[in-house]
């Protein structure tokens, strides 16, 4: 054990760990107690702010203090990726907004895992992939009208 | 159609919830009104139920609850009828205050009321006035503030009970979309009818005044009078309190076919077509012959396409006239190329999440209610009412089309606090502001912690501080995690962050206490490192003395106070404080004894425990350190030993006639006779008696012994 506290060195060998074990992939278990605990998911605009890491380090650690307490804890990410900004910056460097969108969420989750957020990835979801399976647009019709 | 508000820099409609002070809330241009075909969707329909069913949400806000309640502004009123002078035409006006009716003086109408259009033809100046108007701001919460202008139609009412004539005007403060367009002005008990009846020379009645024993003054000479009262000059009313007035008037205009009581909202339907490309599109198709129809299911999803070039701000999809094209029953047919508003994916993805891989439909409803409610919600209060509000309402769908069970989608929620930082500037020759990075300049401080000096490391020389201010692009003093992460790493960065501040309340970033977090991180890994052998020695159980005692007192009351402040009440800032103390307390406890070790192990042992949710990489790496081979985070969280936490020995005072003259430790349980005892054996004591007698003792178990002599 080394007697000085490096940080960078543990952390990043515990969140390799996670990753490689799922560690935080959760099914449905009646046995088990459920709790839901999700943080508002981000913008995909670029990195996260500081705002982003507090929000999300509270959910985090509800999370980890419910699964302690033997839940069942389901704690997703996702992203609300449909915007103008997208958009906006899209037209501004000649882009396709999907692109820049994509592009964005691979560096911001890569920073939601340098923090050691316990989430279930195999849950992640984006607008557009919600538009890609039958959901996103197919139950709206019913209650819509024109005016 | 609809009048939508238009923000003519993102070329893009907006609801009124994206309308703040008038500008668009992205681009903060100016809105503008402008006539366009919408889609809605119906919210008010369930406007009564979002807004009875926030009485569910117990461990919400109330600051969310009454933001949510004032934004569906459910009131009570009357809907009453007014004959139009010399015309056949009549218009209803919609008033929560019919106790009033007699005060009417005039009616004001908005400039796209059809009696405005009508009376404009033959009145150029009054078409001007309309023309003018849709320019002017859109949002309910401006009119307030703004200027109140108007100008006369030319038409009078017929009052419904007087019978007397009032003239119509056409005002820039009614909106069309809110109620019918028209409200009767009472300028005697209404400030904004006041204001502009006092701009336009028109009359002002009293028919109120204050009930008998009130301190409140009517003089309409400054104000309107608007509280409510006792009726005055109002005929057969009379005398009626508000009540009783509201009741009486309403019956009689019921009675005459001419009124009725209603209930209404503000809230309207939610204007959710989009004339941008980046958003989901609304699956509605045109056929040949004009009818709409929803895209058939098999249709569905309606993709957009991703590899696209953006043009200037014209959406891929309007500008390829080929993606529109379809079939629908063998005939021709367009899809609709406007797209949703993106409120519409927040609104549910909290229940996809449930089941993300279903194709089959939105959800898998046995998946959706084992997950929901979702248990603890978290974000940010600026989405107390727009995201929170369709999210219910959604969920609220979502239960009528029988794909979950559950009233309400989030059954707790946690709005957290802003992060601020130091600003700082100096002044440009212009006159405006150059800022400066908190990163980039060096400050002194006073012992309170007061910036006493600053300057910018690159030059030396002194910069002005503005103080905190939340983060933010405009004055630079955001802090890029990033590098926080790289300098101490992730576990430093949410200690800090949960450590500074009560979690709904603003947290101020402040190099010195990351650093704290960081030494305390430090400490911790030393008492591990140090103590590693405790736990590779079996010691066995022992008789303990009154410290280690104590220190296991401590260790329990800590464990009792971590699990209810995180668990129960969302506080982390005192969890943490109170793992810090315990941290100090084992970290002195010392390791002569078998007993000792014991102890100080279970302290060790504790404090890993309780930082895991808030530091995991540095409480999961010790934990496997000294030697545990289970998982930590699937080890039972520690349990408040009961025995452990009561306090066996107590410390009493002494005092001899109202002065302290000793300190004695006694058993808990201990009897007066034996207190006293002990306060014999006290030195001090003993001289204080000498030569005299005891008159009294007064004995408050564990606290206080207190002798009267003399």
């Amino acid at each position: 054990m080394h007697e000085q506290y490096n940080p960078q060195l543990i952390e990043q060998q515990l969140q390799k760990e996670w990753e490689q074990t799922n560690a935080f992939k959760v099914v449905e278990d009646a046995s088990k107690e459920k709790y839901y605990c999700l943080s508002m998911f981000p913008y995909p605009s670029g990195r996260l702010h500081m705002g982003h890491v507090r929000n999300y380090t509270i959910g985090d650690v509800i999370s980890r203090f419910q699964r302690m307490q033997g839940k069942n804890v389901m704690q997703p990410m996702g992203w609300d990726a449909f915007g103008l900004p997208a958009e906006n910056a899209a037209i501004a460097n000649k882009t396709a907004p999907a692109k820049w969108t994509y592009a964005n969420i691979d560096y911001m989750k890569g920073q939601l895992k340098r923090l050691g957020f316990g989430y279930d990835w195999d849950r992640e979801v984006l607008p557009v992939s919600l538009n890609t399976t039958s959901g996103n647009n197919g139950f709206s019709p019913s209650c819509l009208k024109k005016a | 159609m609809a009048t939508v508000n238009w923000d003519p820099v993102d070329q893009c409609v907006l609801a009124n919830e994206q309308v703040i002070d008038g500008r668009g809330w992205r681009s903060g241009a100016l809105v503008e009104q402008r006539e366009l075909a919408q889609w809605f969707i119906k919210i008010t329909d369930y406007a009564e139920e979002l807004l009875q069913d926030l009485d569910q949400l117990d461990d919400w806000p109330e600051q969310v609850k009454t933001m949510q309640k004032n934004w569906i502004g459910r009131s009570e009123g009357v809907e009453i009828e007014f004959k139009v002078a010399d015309s056949d035409q009549t218009m209803s006006v919609y008033t929560t205050r019919p106790d009033t009716l007699y005060g009417v003086t005039y009616v004001a109408v908005a400039a796209q009321h059809p009696l405005a259009q009508q009376a404009a033809v033959s009145n150029p100046e009054l078409q001007a006035f309309i023309d003018d108007c849709k320019g002017g701001k859109m949002a309910e919460a401006d009119m307030a503030t703004m200027e109140k202008k108007g100008a006369p139609t030319g038409l009078f009412a017929i009052h419904p009970l007087t019978g007397e004539q009032v003239p119509v005007w056409v005002a820039n403060f009614v909106l069309m979309h809110y109620g019918s367009g028209a409200v009767m002005a009472v300028p005697g008990h209404d400030q904004r009818d006041y204001e502009f009846a006092t701009k336009y020379g028109l009359a002002i009645k009293q028919v109120v005044q204050p009930e008998a024993g009130s301190a409140a003054v009517c003089d309409l000479t400054s104000a309107a009078f608007t509280e409510k009262g006792v009726l005055v000059n109002s005929a057969e009313f009379n005398g009626l309190d508000f009540a009783a007035a509201f009741k009486a008037i309403a019956d009689k205009l019921t009675a005459m076919g001419i009124g009725q009581v209603k209930v209404n909202y503000r809230l309207r339907d939610w204007g959710v077509s989009r004339q941008r490309y980046w958003g989901s599109p609304i699956p509605m198709l045109t056929l040949e012959d004009g009818t709409q129809v929803p895209v058939p299911e098999d249709m569905l999803p309606v993709r957009l396409p991703e590899d696209v070039v953006m043009n200037g701000v014209t959406s891929p999809i309007k500008a390829d006239p080929e993606w529109a094209k379809t079939t629908y029953n063998g005939q021709a047919a367009f899809h609709e190329t406007d797209t949703f508003d993106t409120f519409m994916e927040s609104s549910w993805y909290y229940a996809r999440y449930c089941s993300p891989d279903h194709d089959k439909a939105m959800l898998d409803p046995a998946k959706a209610n084992y997950w929901l409610p979702v248990d603890q919600y978290i974000g940010g209060i600026e989405h107390a009412i727009l995201h929170l509000l369709y999210a219910r309402f959604f969920h609220k769908l979502l239960r009528d089309v029988g794909l979950v069970q559950c009233d309400e989608p989030f059954k707790r929620l946690l709005c957290q606090g802003m992060v601020l930082a130091e600003t700082f500037y100096r002044e440009t020759e212009n006159g405006g502001k150059e800022w400066f990075s908190p990163a980039d300049v060096a400050t002194e401080r006073d012992e309170k912690g007061r910036i006493t000096a600053s300057v910018l490391k690159a030059d030396g020389k002194p910069v002005l501080s503005a103080g905190m201010s939340k983060m933010s692009k405009s004055k630079n003093n955001g802090i890029d995690p990033q590098l926080v992460i790289d300098q101490y790493g992730a576990d430093t960065v949410r200690l800090f962050m949960m450590f500074t501040a009560p979690p709904e309340q603003t947290l101020e970033w402040q190099d010195s206490a990351v650093e704290g977090a960081n030494r305390f991180l430090r400490r911790i890994w030393t008492l591990a490192a140090e103590h590693k052998d405790l736990f590779t020695t079996a010691v066995t159980a022992v008789e303990l003395n009154s410290d280690q005692k104590a220190l296991r007192r401590d260790i329990h009351k800590t464990i009792a106070k971590v699990s209810d402040d995180i668990g129960r009440r969302n506080v982390f800032n005192t969890a943490i404080a109170a793992i810090m103390e315990l941290a100090n307390k084992v970290q002195k406890a010392p390791v002569d004894t078998d007993a000792d070790k014991q102890v100080k192990r279970e302290g060790i042992q504790t404090l890993i425990q309780l930082l895991n949710p808030i530091t995991p990489h540095l409480s999961q790496y010790l934990w496997k350190e000294l030697g545990f081979t289970t998982s930590l985070e699937q080890s039972p969280w520690p349990v408040a030993d009961a025995a452990a936490m009561v306090e066996d020995e107590k410390l009493v005072v002494v005092q001899i006639n109202g002065k302290v003259r000793a300190k004695v430790t006694v058993a808990a349980d201990a009897t007066e006779a034996q207190v006293l005892e002990l306060a014999h054996a006290e030195e001090n004591v003993q001289r204080f008696l000498e030569g005299v007698t005891i008159r009294k003792v007064i004995y408050v178990p564990g606290k206080l012994l207190s002798l009267a002599v003399g």
